[in-house]
């Protein structure tokens, strides 16, 4: 806050300093000299009425200067209160969805506690990934909103290789439990970039969850790092068809309705890759199936 | 089926939540375990001065208070009791606040009862293994005490190294055990571990189980590590 008033006192005083310098200099390097050398002797003023002409542009300036500092620390206030509303609006809307996720839990687990403790193990197991299902989508829901805030500082580094690690070794028994397995390639040694673990995480999750629900079963989800730096998700499903590759990292869009996810992943995985200056695309994998790329700026 | 001894449990269950509270307590009966439910802090602290407790699970939201205030409470009158918090609120900043408050472990909401009580055994196992230590995945079973493996009843025989190996992976069933602690494992008795020591010994040790008709398997997860599944997945 400070910094902005004092650019505008700093310019204050540039200017009238600045106007000092060139007042002089007209006065005394310029007109005086020339006044002289045309011979017009009558015109040649005295020393101390040359200084007298710098003391009046001097007022004159100063004047302006006064008017114009207090119309800029009148806008600076300005943006900075909207700044604070925008500020303000950010945390409501993350606390919001914060809350929201709290409410939404506890009845969750009450919902999943009562199956837990029923007999009918085939319904049960439906209703219970029914219940798996929606408690995802509140945790993108809530993902969502975090990410939406996320604001990368110049010293915020975060490991390609330690995330990819990380994530698949906790995403490997729902990869399992679907039938299908997970490894990691070319994450045998750190590839730092300037970016936020935690949204790295999400934005990984997500193409590896969406690379389960694409994939047949007993085939295997690849994720490669690499130097570039970028991440791979690799699976070996049906890929997804040229005109639709745009369209799929919008929110709420959905490839397949019947597959009851939140249509939020994807524009997740976009939002993280847009707010660490990288992109997302995807391409087909060789030998079938389809290639998602997070691909990041070189720090 | 339930391990021998866990009835002598007892639990003090703190939940505001009625019909939550009855479900987990239902659950945790089936299980042998003996639960006491609490609504509020008021409750849980009467109920904590009368009764020896084994272990408390706890709600953070609590009608009187916060959850995390008794628990603070709790730890600074020194009472050693394993509690458990649960939590409708995720993020780093409450689980971080949770277990600085002396919570030794975290489950979020909504959870499987199952994975409740197995986080649950893994606390009343702490205090180094007075419980005696029996690992259970499928229809395996692995005596820590006696070394012993067993399908069903059958005591299988594999190597000590394997046995190291099955070791590790049962007690993290389910989840991944990374390669490179298989590997610090295997130091113990091999100076000189090759690089494909430890898929060697998986190898075997998988062919051993499928030939005993042990319904668990183990995954090798490439640049990920293992991970041994109960067979419940396809």
């Amino acid at each position: 806050m400070l910094t902005s008033f004092n650019r505008v006192f700093k310019l204050a005083l540039v200017t009238l300093l600045a106007t000092f310098v060139l007042a002089v200099i007209w006065e005394f390097v310029i007109e005086y000299p020339l006044f002289i050398h045309f011979g017009w002797v009558d015109e040649v003023e005295s020393i101390t009425a040359r200084w007298g002409h710098v003391a009046v542009i001097m007022a004159f300036a100063a004047i302006a200067v006064v008017f114009l500092t207090i119309l800029s620390i009148r806008l600076v206030r300005e943006l900075q209160a909207k700044d604070e509303t925008m500020r303000q609006k950010d945390e409501e809307r993350m606390t919001f969805a914060a809350d929201v996720a709290h409410e939404l839990r506890t009845p969750l687990a009450v919902l999943r506690a009562h199956l837990d403790s029923l007999d009918d193990a085939d319904t049960n197991y439906q209703l219970i990934q029914d219940v798996d299902r929606i408690t995802r989508i509140v945790e993108q829901v809530l993902a969502k909103s975090q990410i939406e805030a996320i604001q990368l500082g110049p010293n915020d580094t975060a490991d390609l290789a330690e995330v990819s690690s990380s994530m698949a070794a906790y995403l490997a028994p729902l990869v399992i439990r679907e039938g299908r397995l997970i490894e990691v390639v070319g994450a045998e040694s750190p590839i730092m970039i300037n970016g936020n673990t935690f949204a790295l995480e999400q934005a990984l999750r997500n193409l590896v969850e969406n690379a389960i629900k694409y994939s047949a079963r007993g085939s295997t989800i690849t994720i490669e790092v690499s130097q570039t730096p970028s991440i791979r998700v690799i699976d070996r499903g049906r890929g997804v068809p040229f005109k639709e590759r745009e369209m799929i990292f919008e929110r709420f869009h959905r490839a397949d309705r019947r597959s009851g996810g939140s249509g939020l992943g994807l524009s997740i995985v976009r939002r993280v890759a847009e707010a660490h200056g990288g992109k997302v695309s995807v391409e087909d994998a060789p030998g079938g199936g389809s290639v998602f790329v997070l691909s990041f700026p070189r720090p | 089926m339930p391990e021998p001894g866990w009835g002598h449990m007892r639990i003090l269950l703190v939940e505001d939540n009625l019909r939550l509270s009855t479900y987990v307590r239902r659950g945790l009966e089936k299980e042998d375990f003996t639960v006491d439910g609490v609504g509020t802090i008021a409750d849980a602290e009467a109920a904590l001065d009368t009764a020896p407790y084994d272990l408390m699970i706890l709600d953070l939201g609590l009608p009187d208070g916060d959850g995390l205030d008794l628990l603070k409470q709790f730890r600074a009158a020194d009472r050693h009791l394993p509690v458990l918090v649960l939590t409708a609120r995720d993020g780093v900043d409450d689980r971080v606040k949770g277990l600085n408050a002396g919570a030794d472990d975290y489950l979020l909401k909504p959870f499987a009862v199952e994975e409740l009580t197995a986080r649950l055994r893994a606390l009343l196992r702490r205090p180094d293994g007075v419980l005696g230590l029996s690992l259970k995945s499928g229809n395996l079973t692995f005596d820590t005490t006696a070394r012993e493996v067993r399908v069903e009843t059958h005591i299988i025989k594999i190597s000590r190294k394997e046995m190291s190996v099955l070791e590790q992976l049962m007690r993290r069933a389910g989840k991944v055990v990374p390669k490179d602690v298989l590997e610090s494992k295997l130091y113990g008795f091999d100076e000189d571990v090759s690089a494909n020591s430890v898929e060697a010994h998986i190898s075997r040790l998988r062919k051993r189980l499928t030939q005993a008709g042990a319904s668990v398997s183990i995954h090798t997860l490439r640049g990920v590590g293992y991970l041994l599944s109960d067979g419940g997945d396809a």
